[in-house]
């Protein structure tokens, strides 16, 4: 990992550490016991401590431990595309059920994964989605989220 | 005793009982495999087709489906780095790399038999060492499950890989995560930033299922490096003699651990496999194989996994305390369908009883029958091309996430953590540690405060008694041995540069 990457990674993990441990404040401390608080404090605190080790760390690191590698600009559209498809996804789920969002995320899974068939695309995401629908449905009675008008 | 052992493997033996149980073993299988349904959710799809059996055939049944689906989970861990069940987490370690140079056939066959022999020795123990087993899990009170709870986050240590703070923090964050919701002592939210979703808190297979199998989709995304599958004749499948070998050692240790940690009530397979992988590898010569596709480190854990099986038997048959989540639900279908589990049942329902265990050892030998057959198909998945594979991967994903509560907030949390995870792995952080954290964090927490409540605030309870102390001097030595080999590591990798 590159000393770049650890001390924004410990950054993040002490600013973590610390808007979590501010959010234990007001909690009150029973007289028996250790309360709401007293664990998440004891974890915070470990990760703050933690995330300034893993910054001074990198800082105190005379070798660049690995070469920075170039980042595929394909590779990062896809990301944010899958991404951003999760959050649609998530949001459309319980509106439009389980086949009219799983088929969708499938066929542009299949897409961002480099197959660029799109008739095969789409009978397989339609194939798959409408079978695993009736798989864990019926067989393993789990409802799942149907479109209804 | 010997004409009720008989009359039981008279009973187990009938040609329907051996069709049931038949069943209930390759259905287990697929439930096993299958991300997202759980042991306990094939136990009560199974329940409904129960009704109607007597009650010896419809035990015989879900014994089937509780042992087969222990091993099922180890399948998808293994070719596809989802854990088909939460106690096949600790197995994806070893598998998945083993599956990715191409020996998945091997690695299933190591599980199997790993698996056959946690179920079979953990049934002897069930049936010999049963009131003993009994006696020692009544010995532990809160000050005792959580000094086992320390002793298991010791292992951070060791699954941290290379880098022990970048294993600690992981670790660290699992720890957090188990913390945010509600308060199980107080019953107030705690560090829900506000935001009413968080609520419910972080439920542990929807983060595994995002951090292992969401995590490595995106990760495919990246390499696009297709699968190996050389698994093409039954020659790849089988384990050499010499592998045969290395397996006995993995073999015994998991089957202590496992039948230790499940005859503990609330413990379970998850914590029974880590504490076995760490313990193998602490011992083992050739540490650096672990982690990187050891045959070893899949044994140790489906022994363990499946040793838990007959120790979790132990509490529930002879004091009707379940022994983990999925034996809880065994219980309930135990009394559904007419039986009484507790002290008296061995002498009111001796027929059950002894059906049961001859049953038991039946299904161990069904299901490395069956699972022999899974473990040559199996591992044809990855003939599927990425492209293909991977978006069928994600489904499941979000399917498996989903049905654990019908919540579509599971989901999100699946493929958030998915996205988190995939960013700590390229940031150089281990994932085992997270998921250590996450398990073993309301254990320790709420045992702590148990005993600091029955203690009044004296923190000395936990070094007054005989197994806590053993259990927390274990959790010394455990850390300091893994500081002094890291220590060491660092110290032959500064010569070698």
């Amino acid at each position: 990992m590159s000393k770049r990457s650890d001390v924004l990674s410990g950054a993040i993990v002490s600013l973590v550490g610390l808007i979590f441990l501010l959010n234990t404040i007001g909690m009150r401390k029973p007289r028996i016991g250790l309360g709401s608080a007293g664990f998440p404090r004891l974890v915070t605190v470990c990760l703050i401590i933690c995330g300034v080790l893993l910054i001074v760390r990198a800082l105190l690191s005379k070798k660049e431990r690995a070469a920075r590698s170039r980042i595929d600009s394909r590779f990062v559209f896809s990301l944010v595309g899958l991404t951003v498809s999760f959050v649609l996804y998530v949001y459309l789920f319980k509106k439009l059920g389980f086949i009219l969002t799983t088929g969708p995320l499938l066929f542009f899974a299949m897409y961002v994964f480099g197959s660029k068939k799109i008739l095969l695309n789409a009978v397989l995401s339609v194939v798959t989605s409408i079978a695993i629908y009736y798989v864990f449905t019926i067989i393993f009675k789990i409802p799942l989220p149907r479109f209804s008008l | 005793m010997i004409s009720y052992w008989l009359e039981g493997l008279k009973t187990a033996l009938m040609p329907s009982n051996l069709l049931i149980m038949l069943i209930g073993v390759a259905s287990g299988i697929v439930v096993g495999a299958l991300p997202g349904v759980t042991s306990s959710m094939g136990i009560i799809l199974l329940l409904p087709f129960t009704y109607y059996m007597k009650p010896e055939t419809a035990l015989l049944m879900l014994t089937g489906m509780y042992c087969a689906s222990m091993f099922g989970g180890s399948i998808s861990a293994i070719l596809l780095r989802t854990p088909g069940t939460p106690s096949a987490a600790a197995t994806a370690i070893d598998g998945y790399p083993l599956a990715q140079q191409g020996k998945a056939g091997k690695a299933i066959s190591a599980a199997l038999i790993g698996s056959f022999f946690g179920g079979l020795v953990s049934g002897i123990c069930m049936v010999f060492l049963a009131p003993l087993l009994a006696k020692f899990a009544l010995k532990f009170g809160p000050p005792e499950y959580f000094a086992l709870a320390v002793f298991g986050l010791t292992i951070i240590a060791s699954v941290s890989g290379k880098d022990l703070i970048k294993g600690l923090i992981a670790g660290l964050i699992g720890l957090l995560l188990s913390l945010i919701g509600i308060d199980n002592v107080t019953g107030s939210q705690r560090l829900t930033l506000g935001i009413d979703a968080l609520a419910n808190g972080f439920d542990f297979l929807p983060v595994m299922i995002g951090v292992f199998a969401v995590s490595e989709v995106l990760d495919k995304l990246e390499k696009r490096t297709p699968s190996v599958q050389t698994t093409t004749s039954l020659g790849q499948l089988l384990l050499s003699w010499e592998e045969m070998k290395s397996l006995v050692v993995p073999i015994i240790v998991g089957i202590i651990i496992g039948t230790l940690i499940g005859v503990l009530p609330g413990t379970g397979g998850t914590i029974a496999t880590f504490l076995a992988y760490n313990e193998l590898k602490r011992w083992s010569k050739n540490k650096e194989k672990f982690g990187q596709g050891a045959l070893e480190g899949v044994a140790v854990c489906e022994t363990a996994n499946n040793a838990v099986t007959g120790g979790a038997m132990v509490p529930t048959l002879s004091l009707g305390v379940p022994g983990d989540a999925v034996t809880a639900v065994m219980l309930g279908a135990f009394v559904l369908i007419g039986i009484r589990p507790g002290p008296l049942l061995f002498t009111q329902q001796p027929r059950v009883v002894y059906s049961f265990f001859a049953g038991w050892f039946i299904i161990q030998f069904m299901m490395l029958a069956v699972g022999f057959v899974s473990s040559i198909l199996a591992p044809n998945i990855l003939k599927i091309k990425d492209e293909v594979l991977m978006p069928i991967v994600l489904a499941l994903c979000i399917i498996g996430s989903f049905s654990l509560r019908n919540s579509v907030y599971d989901v999100a949390v699946a493929l958030c953590f998915g996205v988190l995870g995939y960013l700590m792995r390229k940031a150089g952080f281990p994932m085992p540690p997270l998921v250590l954290g996450l398990i073993l964090g309301p254990m320790a927490e709420q045992n702590l405060n148990r005993t600091l409540l029955i203690a009044k605030n004296d923190w000395t309870i936990l070094f007054r008694r005989p197994i806590s102390l053993t259990l927390l001097l274990a959790a010394f030595v455990s850390v300091t041995l893994s500081l002094l080999g890291a220590y060491r590591s660092s110290k032959k990798e500064a010569a070698r540069s």
